[in-house]
């Protein structure tokens, strides 16, 4: 084969570049071809010196679309693996735990939410201003999506729904408290 | 469970933002072959792929909550399994290198047995042993967006997309990498 190091600037004498060659010869072997490639594609197949420098390309590529099509065998538990790691990155990282002096307490994802359900739900009872929360917690904290009773101030009433839940956190878990974002996702009919 | 099996990857994934933990798990019995496949081909390396699957995962899972939904979740998981192993193979580089061999054999165990009898099974796994030595000589640069295009056949958009460079940033590099590649198997040859 005549491509060295320096084969990528080589253009041959009807002006193809060795390099676009190369492209052609890899994205035919790859399951996608390049639809770029057509154009190069219509002049190779009536340049002679073209197909002979091509010829030269694929056998020197042919290893690597060989090993492209082989088979990666799965080490057989790393699904069961991975889904393990990750609930107990779950459990970590969506508890809250107050450390006091003596030891800790861990509050779950599942009382996280309920708890925070419950605080929503007297937040409505006062005010009359949202309804139909959903919680949701993740790493970065607490997400409640609630709707807005019509003629409110959206933001005023997602802000005190957000000040409110804060304060509540804060009483039940001091700096361990997560954060809190309140989204307004609808508006209930009067 | 059984219910999810059926649903869409854009739909398991707008679930799992939502917080339902089943449609991030079928997500990872769904494509956890495919990151790990990538991963491999990236590191050279077994125990340190199934490191970067676990990851990968771990980082998706984390960035649920910014998902926007702008990418195809396979897009976003390549992504993401792709950044998962080009931080393994930073931190790799200030430990004391592996030897290459160890790392294409790793590779090669982890295929079936070729067929065709044992002489050309012996063949091929020297050749396929020759083309992971001369990928993973290739700077990560080069070698991320020739693992997706040759050995995933994703098409230059997604690639770009994955990699967040323009297609003709793109096509320099895959030109590069091809080229030093073909070099390399033309040495050993």
């Amino acid at each position: 084969m005549n491509l060295d190091r320096s084969g990528d600037d080589q253009v041959l004498a009807c002006g193809t570049p060795v390099g676009s060659l190369l492209a052609l010869v890899a994205d035919r072997a790859a399951r996608r071809p390049d639809a770029d490639s057509s154009t190069l594609a219509r002049h190779v197949s009536g340049c002679a010196g073209c197909q002979r420098r091509l010829r030269e390309l694929a056998s020197g590529w042919e290893p690597v679309r060989r090993e492209a099509a082989r088979e990666v065998a799965v080490p057989p538990n790393l699904v069961e693996e991975a889904l393990h790691g990750l609930a107990t990155v779950r459990q970590r990282e969506t508890s809250v735990e107050v450390v006091e002096a003596g030891g800790s307490i861990r509050v779950s994802r599942g009382a996280l939410v309920l708890l925070v359900r419950q605080e929503v739900a007297d937040f409505a009872a006062g005010t009359s201003t949202v309804g139909r929360p959903t919680v949701r917690v993740s790493a970065d904290g607490v997400t409640v999506e609630v709707a807005a009773r019509y003629g409110v101030r959206v933001p005023l009433a997602a802000d005190a729904l957000r000040r409110h839940l804060v304060a509540s956190l804060d009483e039940h878990f001091g700096t361990a408290a997560p954060a809190v974002r309140v989204l307004v996702t609808d508006v209930l009919e009067p | 469970m059984e219910r999810l099996v059926g649903h869409g990857d854009r739909e398991l994934v707008e679930a799992a933002v939502g917080g339902a933990d089943g449609a991030f798990d079928e997500l990872v019995r769904r494509h956890t072959p495919r990151l790990y496949r990538v991963a491999l081909r990236i590191v050279g390396d077994r125990a340190d792929a199934e490191d970067v699957v676990q990851d990968a995962w771990i980082s998706a899972w984390r960035a649920l909550p910014r998902y926007r939904g702008d990418a195809e979740p396979s897009t976003w998981l390549y992504r993401v399994v792709t950044n998962a192993a080009l931080g393994r193979l930073r931190r790799r580089r200030r430990m004391p290198e592996q030897p290459m061999t160890d790392a294409a054999a790793a590779i090669l165990d982890t295929m079936p047995a070729p067929g065709g009898g044992p002489e050309a099974g012996v063949l091929r796994q020297e050749r396929g042993d020759q083309v992971q030595r001369a990928i993973a000589t290739l700077d990560s640069s080069q070698r991320v967006p020739l693992v997706l295009r040759e050995f995933e056949g994703l098409d230059y958009e997604e690639i770009a997309a994955i990699l967040g460079v323009g297609v003709p940033a793109l096509r320099a590099r895959l030109h590069r990498a091809r080229v030093v590649l073909l070099g390399r198997l033309r040495e050993v040859q």
